[in-house]
């Protein structure tokens, strides 16, 4: 089974929304669907559920068009809520008739989800009288309600204090684990580190970046270089083509052209007797790539 | 299958809806209310009838609180009436103008049961004017009045027999005189039935505008509230917005009527509730009252020929009309409700929905007002045939144009058709904006937005 996007594009009148998106999450796992703010991630996301028409492209889930109404498909918006005014368990029994669950099914899903949500004590509540954090846990146990083959997570951690947003990460890891294809969106690149093997970058609706996270860390080769040391390099350093990006307590972080320079570097310090404290020589982080990639633009939707 | 779904939607809709406060509150109060008043429309009648006959009256036989009557026939027309004292059953004196000039001071600080009553002509018309002890206080002004129109009414009678008139005929000649106006080729209605066909129409109006009206409110109020708290992305995973507007629509048209027929339940029960001891209990003395105040000559006819005339006015009421009721409702609560799920599909913030239901709610009253103003002059001319065909004022006009038999059944269909036309229509606009629309956030979207994206 696959989950496979091909040619996806979107206009809105002359502003192109998503031009040529072209993914693949070929086996259970997390995939990484990043972006600006504005990127066309939602956008892209909608066309995907079939809630948006698109241009043109094609869905694919096990080899055939992918139809929302027909798969089990949870769906956690970045952009989402519930009834404010109605009783939480009704509306979760709502969402499962619409998800063409009987009641008697659903309740032992919601009995599950909403104690490993720990938010048992609020299934009589109005969804206004649940704090922000509350209604997130209810909203990912309505995504997940229908035990579902594919999950949409949208920015499923934003707003978390960190403890429930380590339920949320072992709720994802669970769900991986299970068999789920999952395919999640955040602004934090920790987590996407923690979670995706693979990805895909967004940026004015263009992909800017693709493929597996550690190929593309590797093809790039260790290029950042933090070091330490008792008496001054700063010469040493600049003699060898090095890059300074920034002083820090820690050290000074330097980028490196190729990894020959940095072992150049290290052995003019060590001839010219310094001691050296601290070197350490690494790939890029997924920050550092969005933000190359990006450009350090801030747009909004 | 664009719509698969509406059915979850309509139950928790339709339950959500019925389980407010406001519903619950609102149809509580209004069916005490209505079934109050309906009791009250039965009951107190009888309290009337009572007073008239328990309080003295010349078949009543019980004491009144006016123990001497002084009567001064100043018309010049030799005519007595201290018999009316075994009538009423207390004292009756004819006096002459002076002695009346004399007494009428002496009633201001009277504490006795007295009365004067002067009969004159003015202006070639009788006149009784009546004055009662001023310091009495349990003097009942009702008792007062029954014996000034009983005294008119047999110095009148007294009057006509002075003519040669017999008695058998003297109910004939006192009653009022019915008229009608017919236009040659049109049905003869008459005064009653024109009341009749005037004031039901217009309460008709108003009752279907308000629940037609008010609950397709409702459906955009609900839908705006999906899109403000975002959920509707999420709802749009598991079911298509034509769907999730139609679930919507159904539902609120089932709690307005379910709300109506409550109400209408309720003023029945109030009404039956009433009957062992409101007016129709008691309608051979009924007859006998409403019979006097109609004709003024009391009699059974009287009474036979206004309840003849009422039913008489509503020329179509069969089963058919029940149909017509229902089909116009719905289709009328079709029509609103999607302009309605339009305008609240097209805010993403609550703030902004007053605004945007502005244009429903003046084609709605646009609408009202073509129904409403024909029935108030109650004649047939062209806004009357328009406010019937056009789809925003038959749903408030159909029903008792064809009950009264204003219309027939032929008429009503086409109209009912025009008005299905028109809901299919707005239906297909709809589906076609209400995709493009439901995701939309920010400000919120002016017709002219919505025309383009139906293109």
């Amino acid at each position: 089974m696959a989950f496979k996007i091909e040619h996806l594009s979107k206009k809105f009148g002359e502003k192109v929304a998503v031009e040529d998106l072209s993914f693949e999450i070929p086996e259970p796992g997390i995939f990484a669907f990043l972006g600006t703010n504005g990127a066309g991630k939602s956008t892209s996301i909608r066309m995907i559920l079939g809630m948006l028409a698109k241009d043109s492209g094609t869905v694919e889930w096990n080899g055939k068009p992918f139809d929302v109404m027909k798969e089990k498909v949870g769906y956690l918006a970045e952009e989402r809520g519930l009834y404010p005014k109605y009783n939480i368990l009704e509306q979760m029994y709502y969402f499962a008739s619409l998800k063409g669950m009987s009641k008697r099914d659903a309740t032992p899903a919601i009995d599950y989800l909403f104690s490993r949500l720990k938010i048992d004590e609020y299934r009589k509540s109005r969804a206004e009288q649940l704090s922000k954090g509350n209604q997130q846990k209810v909203q990912l146990a309505a995504a997940l309600l229908c035990n579902p083959d594919i999950i949409i997570l949208d920015e499923p951690l934003s707003g978390l204090d960190p403890v429930n947003a380590d339920l949320f990460k072992s709720i994802i890891r669970e769900e991986r684990d299970n068999g789920k294809y999952i395919m999640m969106s955040s602004h934090q690149m920790e987590t996407i580190e923690e979670f995706c093997e693979d990805l895909v970058l967004l940026h004015h609706g263009q992909v800017v970046m693709q493929g597996n996270l550690n190929d593309i860390k590797r093809r790039r080769g260790r290029e950042n270089l933090t070091v330490k040391a008792d008496k001054p390099f700063g010469g040493i350093a600049q003699e060898c083509g090095l890059t300074l990006i920034e002083e820090t307590p820690n050290g000074s972080y330097y980028k490196v052209k190729t990894e020959d320079d940095a072992g150049a570097f290290l052995k003019k310090m060590i001839d010219n007797g310094i001691n050296v404290i601290k070197f350490d020589l690494r790939e890029p982080s997924l920050h550092e790539l969005f933000v190359e990639k990006c450009g350090g633009e801030a747009n909004e939707d | 299958m664009k719509t698969k779904g509406w059915e979850n939607v309509f139950a928790f809709s339709f339950v959500q809806q019925v389980k407010t406060k406001s519903f619950i509150v609102g149809t509580v109060v209004i069916s005490v209310i209505v079934a109050v008043m309906a009791f009250l429309a039965n009951f107190l009648p009888t309290l009337f009838l009572n007073n008239n006959n328990g309080g003295g009256s010349p078949n009543g036989g019980s004491t009144l609180t006016v123990t001497d009557l002084y009567i001064s026939n100043e018309t010049g027309y030799d005519i007595d009436l201290t018999d009316l004292s075994a009538a009423l059953g207390i004292n009756v004196k004819m006096i002459t103008a002076a002695q009346a000039d004399e007494k009428l001071p002496t009633l201001d600080n009277s504490t006795a049961g007295e009365m004067l009553s002067r009969i004159t002509v003015r202006n070639g018309t009788f006149s009784v004017d009546s004055v009662y002890a001023g310091k009495n206080e349990l003097i009942q002004k009702n008792d007062c009045s029954m014996i000034n129109s009983t005294v008119a009414q047999v110095f009148k009678a007294k009057y006509l027999m002075s003519f040669g008139v017999p008695e058998s005929d003297l109910t004939l000649s006192m009653s009022g005189i019915s008229t009608t106006l017919t236009c040659a080729g049109q049905e003869s209605v008459s005064e009653i039935q024109n009341m009749v066909r005037s004031i039901v129409p217009m309460i008709s109006s108003i009752i279907l505008f308000i629940f037609i009206f008010s609950y397709s409110q409702l459906v955009a109020q609900s839908v705006a509230i999906e899109k403000s708290s975002r959920i509707v992305e999420y709802l749009l995973t598991s079911i298509k917005p034509l769907a999730l507007i139609i679930g919507k629509i159904l539902a609120m048209c089932c709690v307005s009527l379910m709300q109506f027929v409550i109400i209408v339940v309720s003023g029945t029960l109030g009404f039956v509730v009433a009957m062992p001891i409101g007016i129709f209990s008691k309608l051979d003395a009924a007859v006998a009252a409403v019979g006097q105040s109609a004709s003024g000559a009391g009699s059974e006819e009287g009474v036979q020929y206004v309840i003849n005339e009422v039913v008489g006015a509503f020329s179509n009421v069969d089963g058919t009309i029940f149909i017509i009721m229902i089909v116009v409702f719905v289709l009328g609560f079709l029509l609103f409700a999607g302009l309605a799920g339009l305008a609240g599909s097209s805010v993403s913030k609550m703030e902004d929905l007053a605004p945007a239901l502005q244009p429903v709610s003046i084609i709605g009253v646009l609408g009202f007002y073509l129904a409403y103003f024909p029935q108030v002059t109650g004649e047939e001319n062209t806004m009357s045939v328009i406010a019937r065909y056009l789809p925003i004022s038959s749903p408030f006009v159909l029903p008792t144009d064809y009950m009264l038999g204003k219309i027939g059944i032929a008429e009503a269909l086409i109209s009912i058709a025009v008005l299905a036309v028109a809901d299919v229509l707005l239906m297909m606009f709809v589906a076609k904006v209400y995709e493009s629309i439901i995701l939309h956030t920010g400000n919120r979207l002016k017709v002219g937005d919505m025309i383009k994206m139906s293109k």
